[in-house]
């Protein structure tokens, strides 16, 4: 099964993604820059990621409506009848676009730092800014990845766009007027709530980032579980 | 090789695709499966390859049932689906190198069956370069990969020239000669299936009509059989012919002869030509495939009826 997931990952990443894996590259090599720039002030590197983490969760929804195009226009079919399940099919797109942009993400952080100063990796707040941003990612993918399994573009991009560029605006909103709010929303953006929390007294009252962490990382799994249900029973 | 039991496939919104399918496809046979658009062929050949589960009934390929043992039924076809969009930056060696890969199949079968289709000579072209019927041959040629037991060709001429049509269904018969495979053939055209088919599921608005070898189903439902006799005098042969009462038509063309006859009286015709062959008249002989128009006819008739 890996060595079927691994195969068709890279055939995708090599033949029909390679922009992907170009922008991808570009956006760690500007986040490897801000993370210099911002070294040695771990709050300059939590707020300076931001811009490239936002990149990437766009360039992950542009993507995504790679996968939905593949299965709508019966290109998927073709690679299904060669032996590779429709479960291992699902699992090499997550590899790409979730578990890649993730590793690039990370590195383009940890990289740098360990670089020049890599005692700065001791900081508890570096793995716990890595881990929301992970976190984050996972979660943003595994809804989207539920919905590209419906064969609906529009709705990929909408709610893409919209988790991307409208949600911190909404949890920004919703902290100062609709405080009770922010939580149900940070469960889905498990690192805009963490930055939101860090910087604003509102959220004292709300659940603490790693609570919300917790209940992202139990929606994701089963979003995640949700998909290799829909993509098992997908008309391809 | 093939069982359909029963079997119903409802989509979601309600749409039926199949109504109570049942039949058999024997192993060895180039088959086809014939009926309009909307049929539910396509969903037939999704069954059988596993992509979809049956709402109800059984589907069993080789005993297994393909949605469950996906990996083991697909391992063992070829399959060419209707109408697919191939990556098309992708070069045609590049693509069909990866099926290979995930076949785990050697690359050197890569080309094998790009000689056998005759794209050999394509295998550096990117396949949105490709025309159509190169496109198609493409197809085949993933479907050959790994030497599948069984073919299934969803609609293979649909989309193509004439030219390109013929050339694909000389393919089909070539390949089902010289390899021996089992091939599952679907379209809505008749002529050129009757040019290849020698076992046909007839299926209609999701109902299977009727299936069967087309000397059975010519036998239920046709009144003549046709006989080809080779000749080296086919004018005096058809003069012979035109003496007994049982024959009902004669067209000759070049040094082939046409015989049709009733249906009853087959074994009298076979022992005429026997004699006129002891007289130096006939060089060969084959009973011929009713004409699929004609059954098609009756069966959708009297399904109708």
């Amino acid at each position: 099964m890996v060595r079927e997931v691994l195969t068709h990952a890279s055939y995708v990443m090599d033949q029909l993604l390679r922009g992907f894996v170009v922008v991808v590259c570009l956006l760690a090599a500007f986040q490897s820059f801000a993370t210099i720039a911002s070294l040695p002030y771990v709050e300059n590197l939590k707020m300076g990621s931001v811009i490239t983490f936002i990149g990437m969760l766009a360039y992950v929804t542009f993507q995504m409506t790679s996968l939905v195009e593949e299965l709508g226009r019966g290109e998927a079919m073709l690679y299904l009848a060669h032996g590779l399940t429709k479960r291992c099919y699902l699992a090499s797109w997550i590899l790409i676009l979730c578990v890649v942009p993730i590793v690039v993400f990370v590195l383009s952080i940890v990289v740098p730092i360990a670089i020049i100063a890599p005692s700065l990796l001791n900081n508890v707040e570096i793995p716990t800014l890595i881990a929301y941003t992970v976190l984050h990612l996972a979660t943003f993918s595994s809804i989207l990845f539920l919905l590209a399994l419906s064969k609906r573009r529009g709705l990929v991009v909408a709610l893409g766009m919209a988790m991307t560029f409208l949600l911190p605006i909404a949890l920004s909103l919703a902290t100062y007027y609709f405080t009770s709010l922010a939580p149900i929303l940070g469960i889905v953006c498990p690192y805009y709530y963490y930055l939101t929390y860090e910087t604003s007294s509102k959220l004292r009252i709300c659940p603490s980032p790693p609570s919300i962490g917790l209940a992202s990382l139990v929606l994701t799994m089963i979003l995640i579980y949700a998909c290799f249900v829909k993509v098992k029973k997908l008309d391809v | 090789m093939i069982e359909f039991v029963d079997v119903y496939k409802v989509y979601k919104g309600g749409v039926v695709a199949l109504q109570g399918a049942s039949f058999t496809v024997p192993s060895g046979t180039l088959a086809c499966l014939l009926g309009p658009n909307g049929a539910g062929k396509t969903t037939t050949m999704k069954l059988i390859m596993g992509f979809l589960r049956p709402s109800s009934g059984t589907v069993k390929v080789w005993g297994l049932e393909p949605w469950i043992y996906e990996k083991e039924v697909r391992s063992r076809i070829g399959f060419l689906p209707e109408r697919p969009i191939y990556p098309s930056n992708v070069r045609v060696y590049t693509f069909l190198k990866h099926l290979a890969n995930l076949r785990r199949v050697p690359v050197s079968d890569v080309h094998r069956v790009s000689k056998l289709v005759g794209i050999e000579h394509l295998l550096d072209r990117e396949i949105k370069t490709l025309s159509r019927g190169y496109v198609q041959r493409v197809g085949i040629a993933q479907a050959l990969l790994g030497d599948p037991e069984l073919l299934l060709l969803d609609e293979p001429t649909a989309n193509l020239d004439p030219r390109a049509r013929r050339e694909i269904l000389e393919l089909v018969k070539v390949l089902h000669r010289d390899l021996g495979v089992t091939i599952i053939i679907s379209s809505h055209i008749i002529p050129e299936l009757q040019e290849v088919a020698r076992y046909a599921i007839f299926i209609d608005r999701g109902k299977v009509l009727d299936h069967g070898s087309l000397e059975e189903l010519a036998r239920k439902y046709v009144a003549n059989a046709i006989y080809v006799i080779e000749s080296s005098r086919p004018r005096d042969l058809a003069i012979e012919l035109l003496k007994k009462d049982y024959v009902r038509g004669i067209y000759v063309h070049d040094d082939r002869v046409e015989v049709h006859v009733d249906m009853d009286r087959v074994n009298d015709l076979e022992e005429y030509i026997k004699e006129l062959a002891g007289r130096g008249m006939v060089k060969s002989y084959s009973f011929r495939t009713a004409y699929l128009g004609e059954i098609y006819e009756k069966i959708v008739g009297s399904s109708h009826g």
